[in-house]
């Protein structure tokens, strides 16, 4: 075998696609995701699991007016890329910013979390939270979730040239994030 | 473009590294069934398609007037408040938010009105709570007790570098939990304590059977980048 990587040939993909849409099977399944891509897209800490629940309704409620010609995954994302975006929005008209009970929720180690991954996390947020809503979507779903940019274009309602200068403009935008973090960090 | 994984700056490997600690952030086994119990409500039922939706709705609204109508010729015909007619039509008032299926025809309320017996109001029943379950029942086909702590010693031994106990932990736990919520941790882990084992044809065809069974997993980008490292040997 020379890669495992995912590709829109692979066999596997039709796996993805036409069985089991049970929907307990894919809130299991894709639970886990939808809740950490749903932080990484912005929402609140607080408000992730509202978040999540949204999710699974609409997944319910449009189950079967799904196209089974893409993957269920991609779909899920799709949802989750607008449900996310309502969050940030809704939070955003409230003029709330984060708070302690956010921050707990934020950085609350889980038995699966060490300190090294909640330490991570909170610094990718950091970074994260420099892109607006349109950027951050790009960058979260190619960079860190592996989509495929023509999925990515679709998810986020975009054309496919334009999905790739909002990727290019995120990297500028993190990458810079990034130098000046390491600059304080050897400053101090 | 590039992806980030063939960028050789600095920031492109800091933000891989930090990536790579972040990915394992995901919700615990206890946290899913509390989600899932909280979503069970809302999945449990059929969802009603717009159309039978919108004619629930018509039909509660048909139900209330007709109700109001009659309930308003009743009182200023003189009828004896104490001994209430009890018209089917007011309990289904409440059913207004109900699943079409449940939602009474017009044509049944408004024919029967007329001719309903009366009720004395104490010989009503009084409502139970048994029409709405008091708690929500996890299937329980994928939880199983132990397993985060299962893969965290697992993944603890492959971090100190004894791959033969990760490997023998993920045996463990694909023995307890054979459908458990973090299969594809379990397999994850196990390809890696393979590949330390050096046992690498028993970790590529692992790999291969997990992009089989789970090709939208996001561990793939990972498994994938270790059997690129191990390919030449």
């Amino acid at each position: 075998m020379t890669s495992v990587r995912r590709s829109p040939t692979s066999a596997l993909r039709s796996l993805d696609s036409t069985q089991d849409l049970d929907i307990v099977a894919i809130v299991r399944e894709h639970g886990p995701y939808v809740h950490r891509l749903l932080r990484r897209l912005g929402v609140a800490p607080a408000d992730v699991d509202d978040a999540f629940q949204e999710v699974f309704v609409v997944v319910h409620r449009k189950l079967d007016s799904f196209q089974r010609k893409s993957s269920i995954r991609g779909w899920v994302y799709g949802i989750c890329v607008r449900v996310g975006v309502r969050h940030r929005r809704r939070r955003a008209a409230r003029q709330e910013v984060p708070g302690a009970v956010d921050e707990l929720a934020g950085t609350a180690p889980t038995p699966e979390a060490t300190f090294r991954t909640v330490e991570a996390r909170r610094l990718l947020d950091s970074f994260l939270d420099k892109l607006d809503d349109d950027k951050r979507a790009v960058f979260v779903l190619y960079e860190l979730e592996g989509m495929p940019m023509q999925d990515v274009a679709a998810m986020t309602n975009c054309a496919l040239p334009t999905a790739y200068s909002r990727l290019r403009l995120a990297r500028e935008v993190v990458f810079d994030a990034i130098r000046r973090f390491q600059t304080e960090k050897d400053f101090k | 473009m590039s992806d980030l994984r063939d960028d050789p700056s600095p920031e492109a490997a800091f933000l891989r590294d930090l990536v790579r600690a972040e990915e394992a952030d995901l919700p615990s086994t206890d946290k899913m069934n509390e989600l899932v119990a909280r979503l069970s409500p809302a999945i449990s039922r059929p969802p009603a398609s717009a159309s039978r939706a919108k004619l629930a709705i018509s039909m509660a609204v048909v139900v209330v007037a007709v109700a109001g109508a009659w309930l308003s010729t009743s009182s200023s015909s003189g009828i004896d408040h104490e001994n209430v007619s009890a018209p089917p039509s007011i309990a289904p008032v409440a059913t207004v938010a109900a699943p079409a299926e449940r939602a009474p025809t017009p044509a049944v309320v408004v024919e029967g009105a007329p001719s309903l017996p009366s009720i004395d109001v104490t010989a009503l029943p009084t409502t139970t709570s048994s029409a709405r379950p008091s708690r929500v029942v996890v299937p329980r086909s994928t939880a199983c007790a132990g397993e985060v702590a299962l893969l965290d010693q697992a993944r603890a031994a492959l971090g100190s570098g004894d791959a033969a106990r990760a490997l023998s932990l993920t045996r463990e736990h694909a023995a307890r939990c054979p459908s458990g919520a973090f299969t594809q941790e379990r397999e994850r882990i196990a390809i890696e304590s393979l590949a330390k084992l050096g046992r690498l044809d028993e970790m590529r065809s692992r790999a291969q059977a997990f992009e089989r069974n789970f090709p939208a997993s996001p561990h793939l980008r990972r498994i994938e980048r270790l059997v690129e490292k191990y390919r030449m040997r």
